[in-house]
């Protein structure tokens, strides 16, 4: 073989060892690979931040601090359940597992602007699958109902659990999911495909197992706005900087229209009167948050479920008229029978809290972080006697 | 050519042959880091509460 000929083979010969040997760099990376002292994916080591966290990831954090004959609690949801307007010494998460005890491990996996369908509820899926004692306990509310699996910043997790074949393969939810698909606008369907395809590839190449790891640990390669004062250094050296709450006094106080105008939102067209002038959730709505559960939370899933309805804060609740407020609690209590009626233990939170266990509308203070610990932790002895 | 300027150097061959291979190597670690880069979306996410 003439030494060009020898050259370009070896050149061949080192683009797939290099190839190959980061993948399997990767695949090493997505069994150990996981945030340090990890209480919650907070905004540096989340989406906000082009932080992506693989879903290998997710299932290494819920078995990290597990061991035979403890159950496991996995938290989803949104930022009400990561626990924005928390410091991370004050998280709820953090107190319900020092409310439970050691029998059971607490895992928060909520991510910003999550839904209970997605992220967690398919580490819970696929964990409950592979025989682990588990608990999932996620919160939404009356319109956000379960939401779905893909779509969204937590959208691609569902691709990734697919594609490495930790799902069930529940067809009433992959039908719902291929007809939302048709659905879509082609520039977001176009979207869709590549993180699809991305998922797909990450099953067999773990790129972002490994570059999100080296991201954590060594260097970040993408410059991010949120994380603008040290954009290249490794995410383990940014710590969870939530703030504390600012004081009663200087909250509620932007966008009171606005704010004003979502809480109605959560009721306004979701319910309607009777003849006794009782407020009931309308029709419609019932009939799309049953098909919701049905299409969404798998049926071996249900009995393990807890789902916690958040209601807004009393300060803007307080502004409603007696009406509004009486349809605003009628749309939480019909939404949560139906999903009881579905297997799923579901209560209503905020009922009776104050104004100081928010930080704005929707997120809870430390205060109120507190109190849902205690309605959770509660909950989860009624759902489960370990 | 400003490399005619330059001292003839007669790199061994064995060590030519390594270098290719260690190129190909970085050429692989790249591909594969491109697939990273690739899959992160174009825009990014914004958390708005709702």
């Amino acid at each position: 073989m003439t030494l060009p000929r020898q050259s370009s083979w070896l050149l061949l010969a080192g683009i797939l060892a290099g190839f190959l040997g980061a993948s399997w760099q990767g695949r090493l990376a997505s069994g150990y690979s996981k945030p340090d002292g990890f209480r919650r994916f907070h905004q540096r080591i989340s989406p906000d931040a082009l932080y992506y966290p693989p879903y290998a990831m997710l299932e290494a954090l819920a078995l990290a601090r597990w061991h035979p004959g403890q159950t496991l609690v996995i938290i989803g949801g949104n930022s009400i359940f990561n626990g924005v307007g928390q410091p991370v010494d004050d998280l709820w998460s953090v107190q319900l597992q020092e409310l439970l005890g050691a029998r059971y491990v607490v895992v928060n996996l909520a991510f910003r602007g999550a839904y209970p369908a997605q992220g967690a509820a398919l580490v819970a899926e696929s964990l409950l699958l592979r025989g682990y004692p588990v608990i999932y306990v996620a919160n939404t509310n009356p319109p956000a109902a379960t939401g779905r699996a893909v779509g969204g910043a937590s959208g691609y997790l569902y691709w990734q659990a697919l594609y490495q074949h930790r799902l069930s393969g529940y067809a009433p939810r992959e039908t719902e999911i291929r007809n939302w698909l048709q659905t879509l606008p082609p520039k977001e369907r176009e979207q869709q495909a590549e993180e699809r395809l991305g998922s797909w590839l990450e099953a067999w190449t773990r790129h972002q197992s490994l570059w999100h790891h080296i991201g954590y640990r060594h260097v970040f390669t993408v410059w991010n706005f949120v994380v603008a004062q040290d954009p290249w250094g490794a995410r383990d050296h940014l710590p969870d900087n939530e703030p504390q709450a600012r004081p009663l006094g200087e909250r509620f106080k932007n966008l009171l229209p606005e704010e004003m105008a979502i809480v109605r939102g959560y009721s306004a067209n979701m319910a309607v009167q009777d003849a006794h002038q009782q407020w009931h959730l309308e029709g419609g709505n019932r009939q799309r948050l049953v098909d919701d559960i049905e299409k969404t939370i798998i049926p071996s899933l249900r009995p393990h479920t807890l789902i916690i309805l958040n209601k807004n804060c009393p300060y803007y609740l307080n502004l409603l008229t007696a009406s509004e407020r009486a349809r605003d609690t009628a749309v939480y209590a019909d939404s949560a029978q139906i999903w009881r009626d579905h297997g799923i233990a579901c209560a209503v939170s905020g009922e009776d809290y104050e104004s100081i266990d928010y930080i704005d509308r929707a997120h809870l203070s430390s205060d109120g972080g507190r109190k849902v610990a205690r309605l959770v932790a509660q909950q989860i002895r009624q759902l489960h006697q370990p | 050519m400003l490399t005619r300027y330059l001292p003839k150097v007669e790199i061994p061959v064995p060590l030519r042959l390594l270098g290719r291979f260690l190129l190909g190597l970085a050429i692989g670690v790249l591909f594969h880091y491109m697939l990273y880069r690739f899959s992160l979306p174009v825009q990014p996410f914004i958390y708005v509460a709702f």
